[in-house]
């Protein structure tokens, strides 16, 4: 409807009546007003180049106050390249008159091929009634008319964000790219064809979010696109860039494709701190661990557990919670390793914590090998 | 690799024990200080020697007899081509056979520091812990014909609750890897026992088909002592 309403602005850009010489009279002698009524229609509101648009013009005397009006010329003009509604013209009507109650006329279609200069958004054609005279008083009035009416070019934009989950640290690292898609398009019209490349990172995977009909791969102006790509970084400084893209389908044919660009940067440090503590530049974004070894943890059975951190300082706390509660701890070595010597005294979860992350890993204790038999014995005796 | 199997115990023990032109073979178990023992986890061949291509000893089970979780008694360690062999004791016919498994097949090695000694010259079990003697009891062994096989062993299962069909072996059995010499047909495959009796009136002595019999006041106390793992000296 906001569209609809912006679309079809007309504007009644001035009804002009001024006195003229007496030389008739009132007629219908109860008349007392101009009610001539011209319309300027067009059959398309969003358009773009090489678009046709077709005008059309209506006109009636219609009113119980209409007067007659005599020898009225209507003149449509088209929109100029910039935008403005002084195009070539058209008499409509020539020198014709129009009787209190006469019912409305079209005239037309009269089409227009859209050919706009860059950067405009906005085309007006006008029409125009001239040298009317409106039989409303022994000094008749003179009758002037004009009225525009637009149509929008819409300026098709996109919008890529892109951040990364972790923008520096120790090296390796396996980021996760998050890309967000935005419909910039103005006046808000859905985009087709929506595309996400990265220059770095190969398996981009999306829309993961924010689609809310996936069949169709129509952007709509309120939707916000999420993709998402992981990709393992070395040491080093790593600037990737996102491209996204989409064309507008607009009157069965694309206007020029749209696309904009995203540049996020990581950093990563060499991974071995240096006297077992962590560079003092590098940004810690989290803590991770990799997935323990000696994982077949038994209730009752001695268990060594070593468990790989990354970006904690050297000596930084293990703790492994057993089933039943009991704890057991150990400190990273200068490579992020702490080993831990457990046992179980019964099945369940055991959790294990580094002491800047929270819990980071979970294990599970099985039951107890069977040791125990209540079979009858058959040894020797 | 080495911190798989023992961590710093038995790296001491390496020294001590190993010459230098055998220093790839590291003993690991110490009886009555700390042995260790290891579950199976894969029924692999032992072999002969820590080599894939080396002669077949005998298939490691993953369950014995009495259908317990199967165990085996670990004595050396070696690396050969950055693959941890370890050389277990294994409990088949003869007595005393050992073969090398890759320690992959098995589980991790589990420590140990009680040592069940037997002696069928004196009729007594003793349990050395720690190095220290925590218990000390009269027993009946096999008789002449049926002797007490001699060696090194170790307890391998445990069974009680069986009630009062298997009263004759009093209230708790443990089972050992060694079998006899003698018995080989016997249900089970002969396998020796250390168990409780039905008469105790007749230990200490030669009385048995060759299993290790005791007082049942005597196997309940050496039950709370002594776990599944224990290495066995019998003399």
């Amino acid at each position: 409807m906001r569209r609809a309403l912006l679309m079809t602005t007309m504007a009644l850009v001035g009804v002009l009546v001024t006195a003229t010489p007496a030389s008739a009279h009132r007629n219908p002698a109860n008349c007392d007003a101009n009610q001539l009524d011209v319309d300027l229609i067009r059959d398309k509101n969003l358009v773009k180049n090489g678009d046709v648009i077709n005008y059309s013009v209506d006109v009636d005397n219609l009113g119980t106050r209409a007067c007659d009006v005599s020898g009225i010329t209507v003149v449509m003009r088209v929109p100029r390249p910039d935008g403005l509604p002084f195009g070539p013209s058209t008499i409509v009507v020539g020198n014709q008159s129009y009787a209190a109650q006469d019912p409305l006329r079209s005239f037309g279609p009269f089409p227009y091929t859209v050919n706009a200069n860059p950067g405009v958004s906005r085309l007006e054609a006008q029409v125009i009634v001239e040298r009317g005279v409106l039989h409303d008083n022994n000094v008749h009035s003179e009758v002037n008319i004009h009225k525009t009416i637009g149509s929008i070019i819409p300026v098709p934009g996109i919008e890529v964000d892109k951040t990364a989950d972790i923008k520096a640290g120790l090296a390796p690292q396996n980021v996760t790219y998050t890309f967000r898609v935005y419909n910039r398009t103005a006046p808000p019209v859905t985009l087709d064809n929506v595309t996400l490349t990265d220059n770095l990172c190969p398996n981009v995977v999306g829309p993961v979010a924010g689609d809310t009909n996936p069949t169709d791969n129509r952007l709509q102006p309120d939707e916000v696109w999420e993709y998402r790509c992981t990709m393992p970084h070395g040491v080093g400084l790593f600037n990737n860039t996102a491209t996204a893209c989409a064309e507008l389908i607009l009157n069965g044919g694309p206007m020029p494709k749209v696309c904009d660009t995203d540049d996020e940067t990581v950093q990563f440090t060499p991974p071995v701190p240096q006297a077992g503590v962590r560079p003092a530049q590098a940004q810690q974004q989290r803590c991770t661990l990799s997935t323990p070894s000696g994982l077949r943890v038994r209730a009752g059975e001695r268990t060594t557990i070593r468990v790989q951190t990354r970006e904690v300082d050297a000596g930084s706390r293990v703790t492994i919670t057993l089933p039943g509660g009991r704890t057991v701890s150990a400190r990273t070595n200068s490579k992020g390793l702490a080993t831990l010597r457990v046992t179980a005294p019964r099945s369940g979860t055991a959790r294990i914590k580094v002491a800047e992350c929270s819990a980071v890993e979970r294990l599970t204790v099985r039951q107890a090998r069977r040791t125990v038999s209540r079979q009858v014995p058959r040894v020797t005796g | 690799m080495l911190s798989r199997t023992v961590g710093a115990a038995v790296a001491l023990l390496l020294a001590a024990a190993a010459p230098a032109h055998a220093a790839k073979i590291e003993r690991v178990s110490r009886p009555g200080k700390t042995s260790y023992y290891a579950f199976v986890d894969r029924a692999e061949w032992a072999r002969a020697k820590p080599s894939t291509s080396a002669r077949k000893v005998a298939k490691l089970t993953l369950r014995t007899p009495e259908a317990t979780d199967d165990l085996v008694m670990v004595l050396d360690r070696t690396e050969t081509r950055g693959r941890e062999w370890l050389r277990v004791r294994l409990p088949v016919r003869p007595n005393g056979t050992t073969g090398w498994v890759p320690a992959s097949v098995l589980g991790e090695l589990q420590p140990v520091k009680t040592w069940l000694k037997i002696s069928t010259k004196t009729f007594k079990a003793t349990l050395v812990k720690d190095g220290k003697v925590v218990f000390r009891a009269p027993i009946g062994v096999g008789q002449s014909q049926w002797p007490t096989p001699r060696g090194q062993f170790y307890i391998r299962a445990k069974l009680k609750g069986y009630g009062s069909a298997g009263s004759f072996y009093g209230p708790l059995a443990f089972i050992t890897s060694a079998t006899s010499n003698q018995l080989t047909d016997w249900p089970g495959g002969g396998l020796v026992g250390v168990h409780g009796t039905s008469q105790p009136g007749l230990i200490p002595g030669k009385i048995s088909h060759g299993c290790v019999r005791m007082r049942n006041a005597d196997i309940l106390k050496l039950e709370k002592l002594m776990k599944v793992g224990t290495p066995l000296t019998v003399t």
